[in-house]
């Protein structure tokens, strides 16, 4: 892997990203229904060496399939995605396979992500064997160091899937993605599947993995109060496009974009005293056919005209440190 | 316009729901699972009740056994369940066909796996309506897009026609609420209505049912494993675990002052917005199998404040204050 050009490059570094998928239909269809999914359409951010960025967003947001582009499970459509300084947008095969050992992921359906026809022992150690780390004789130390590592004793390495709960699950699933000991994980919802007082325990173990092993995360999430508890950073999406990227605290006191403050504002906090959330009208629109200009517009409370509904607005910087995509902010 | 009668008894009932000592139990191959393991609560008019646990709890079966829906190799073992004062489970299976869906209504938890997929909304809302009443064929239709119209769902009449699948997840939920108040029931119970909408669909849903309890005073049964939601939408708060309820409270007292330790270490398990963290306390170990209980009380084996007795003997669930009940030894387990 090529070495960054000096301390200040960022470990991943996105520019342009697209994924747009077909619509509907087998080939012959598609011939004639040229409409497309614009699952993710023209993104651009930058994870340094050692932090979180936390990308938040409703469903048909695009996060999942940003997830999946940046640990490059598909092919992005167009623009760069940076890793080390190196574009691995159009890497595949065996280049790919070096990638591996420094991009892992995981997943949010520890069920549906762990294999029912193999053991523990068998899951974690794969990526072991398939890039050749540790010999025969050392395979045994290692995966009890791995298992240590997430908190579950050496006997569940003899256990299937289906003999586990959801937290133990997630937990073996994130010793399989730290095997290779990797720099960089991609966490698509590690926590939502699971109870509340699990998540707690797994959250605490991320961190905790992460001061220990220095990792980068991008964590993927619809859930703000689990993002702002792990993420440094916090690019929030909607429909395919970030609308609005800050440091964690600037974010979270004060929410620029409109759809950023509605996501905040219909948050139930666990207070009963504070009873009243922000009620945001309307359907997420489909990412076939995304509103013209602002695809926020048609729900946004704070609409200034019809610029709002022609143009779609650039990312403005603003001197707190916010990227922030609203025509309430551009300059004249 | 509607012909759709509500059973009016001379003497208004306030309390809707009277539940005693339930037991409901699973007998499996590996074992007999307690999933409801003598519990007691009520519900009244007006008033939402939140229940509120974790996987394997038993809040589900509660409500199911509410609805006489356990099936094989599920029972419902002894106790009661007592209706505007009729006793549910003396019901033969037809009469429990009458109220269920009519008087008592449910929304279950994932709406893509609750509504036929083969069956539009239209004939879907249809079949309840001519099940529970007498409508003719227009007043059903005019009824259903009334219903669509009152849960908020963007062009009811279109709606009418679509699957399932055509549909958002907040609008199949929608969907469910439709049916579930199509026939005006008094006591709406919701499992987990919004746990697969998104937090701004789930928004909108709350404020919803909250005007729709109001405008027919109806009791509501909330079920979640979100305490959040809890905090914004109930009165009062059943907390349960492994098939026991554990604290009772009105919502205010039990964030206030949370009794119990499970009920505690909940709470701070939470992630908030408002408080910076950098550890979140949390519960050690996991929720225990119902086949295999611990001895005495059940959740010793993860309290952080077990005394000597709680491994040996069951606490009771005593009354500690006005709408109050705990389960725990407390100070007096030493």
């Amino acid at each position: 892997m090529t070495e960054m050009n000096n301390e200040n490059t960022p470990l991943v570094e996105v520019t342009g990203l697209k994924k747009h998928f077909p619509a509907q239909g087998d080939w012959f269809a598609q011939l004639f229904d040229r409409r497309q999914i614009k699952a993710v359409d023209g993104i651009s951010f930058s994870i340094p060496l050692g932090t979180t960025l936390g990308l938040v967003g409703e469903s048909g947001s695009g996060k999942t399939t940003t997830g999946r582009l940046i640990a490059r499970l598909t092919q992005p459509t167009a623009g760069q995605i940076r890793y080390r300084s190196e574009n691995i947008a159009p890497l595949s095969g065996k280049e790919l396979k070096g990638l591996r050992r420094s991009v892992q992921m995981i997943f949010q359906d520890p069920a549906s992500s762990l294999n029912r026809r193999k053991t523990t022992g068998q899951m974690v150690s794969a990526p072991l064997r398939i890039h050749k780390l540790v010999s025969k004789q050392a395979m045994e130390s290692r995966l009890a160091e791995l298992m240590g590592m997430v908190g579950l004793s050496g006997h569940f390495l003899n256990r299937y899937p289906h003999e586990l709960s959801g937290g133990q699950r997630q937990r073996v699933g994130i010793a399989r993605a730290l095997a290779v000991e990797p720099e960089f994980v991609i966490c698509d919802e590690p926590v939502t599947a699971l109870d509340v007082s699990i998540q707690a325990q797994i959250l605490n173990l991320m961190m905790d993995l992460q001061d220990e092993l220095d990792l980068t995360y991008l964590f993927i999430a619809h859930d703000l109060s689990v993002v702002k508890h792990v993420s440094d950073r916090v690019a929030v999406m909607y429909l395919g496009k970030i609308v609005e990227i800050a440091d964690k605290k600037t974010l979270f006191s004060d929410p620029k974009h409109p759809y950023t403050r509605a996501l905040l504002g219909a948050i139930p906090r666990p207070d009963p005293r504070v009873r009243k959330r922000m009620v945001l009208h309307g359907e997420v629109p489909s990412p076939i056919n995304p509103p013209s200009g602002c695809r926020f517009h048609p729900r946004c409370p704070e609409r200034i005209g019809d610029i709002c509904s022609e143009q779609e607005p650039d990312v403005v910087d603003l001197p707190d440190g916010t990227h922030v995509a609203c025509h309430l902010y551009a300059n004249d | 316009m509607s012909r759709v009668f509500r059973w009016e008894s001379k003497v208004k009932y306030s309390r809707l729901l009277e539940i005693s000592d339930l037991v409901t139990r699973f007998h499996t191959e590996e074992g007999v699972v307690k999933a409801v393991d003598g519990n007691s609560m009520h519900l009244d008019a007006g008033e939402t009740l939140g229940i509120v646990g974790e996987s394997g709890c038993g809040k589900t079966v509660t409500a199911l056994s509410i609805m006489g829906l356990i099936e094989n190799p599920g029972r419902i073992e002894s106790g009661s369940i007592l209706f505007r004062g009729d006793e549910l489970l003396d019901k033969t299976p037809q009469e429990m066909q009458e109220i269920r869906g009519k008087e008592i209504a449910m929304v279950f938890q994932d709406p893509m796996n609750s509504l036929n997929p083969t069956l539009t909304v239209g004939d879907q809302i249809d079949r309840v309506l001519d099940f529970h009443t007498p409508l003719s064929r227009t007043e059903k239709r005019k009824r259903a897009i009334e219903l669509l119209r009152q849960v908020e769902m963007p062009e009811p009449e279109k709606r009418l026609d679509n699957y399932p699948h055509q549909l958002s997840g907040g609008m199949r939920q929608r969907v469910l609420i439709a049916m579930a108040l199509s026939c005006n029931p008094i006591v709406l119970i919701l499992d987990e209505p919004t746990t697969a909408l998104d937090v701004t669909i789930e928004a909108q849903i709350f404020e919803l049912v909250d005007k729709l309890k109001a405008q027919y005073d109806m009791g509501i049964i909330l079920i979640t494993h979100d305490l959040s939601v809890v905090a914004n939408s109930c009165d009062r708060v059943i907390v349960m675990y492994a098939g026991r309820i554990v604290e009772e409270a009105p919502v205010i007292d039990l964030y206030e002052d949370p009794l119990h330790p499970y009920t505690r270490g909940l709470l701070n398990s939470i992630p908030q917005l408002d408080k910076e963290e950098e550890r979140l306390p949390s519960i050690p170990g996991e929720v225990p199998e119902l086949i295999n209980l611990p001895e005495g009380c059940n959740f010793s084996p993860r309290c952080q404040e077990a005394k000597e007795r709680c491994p040996h003997d069951d606490p009771p669930l005593v009354k500690v204050g006005p709408g109050r009940r705990i389960a725990c030894w407390m100070d007096n387990g030493a």
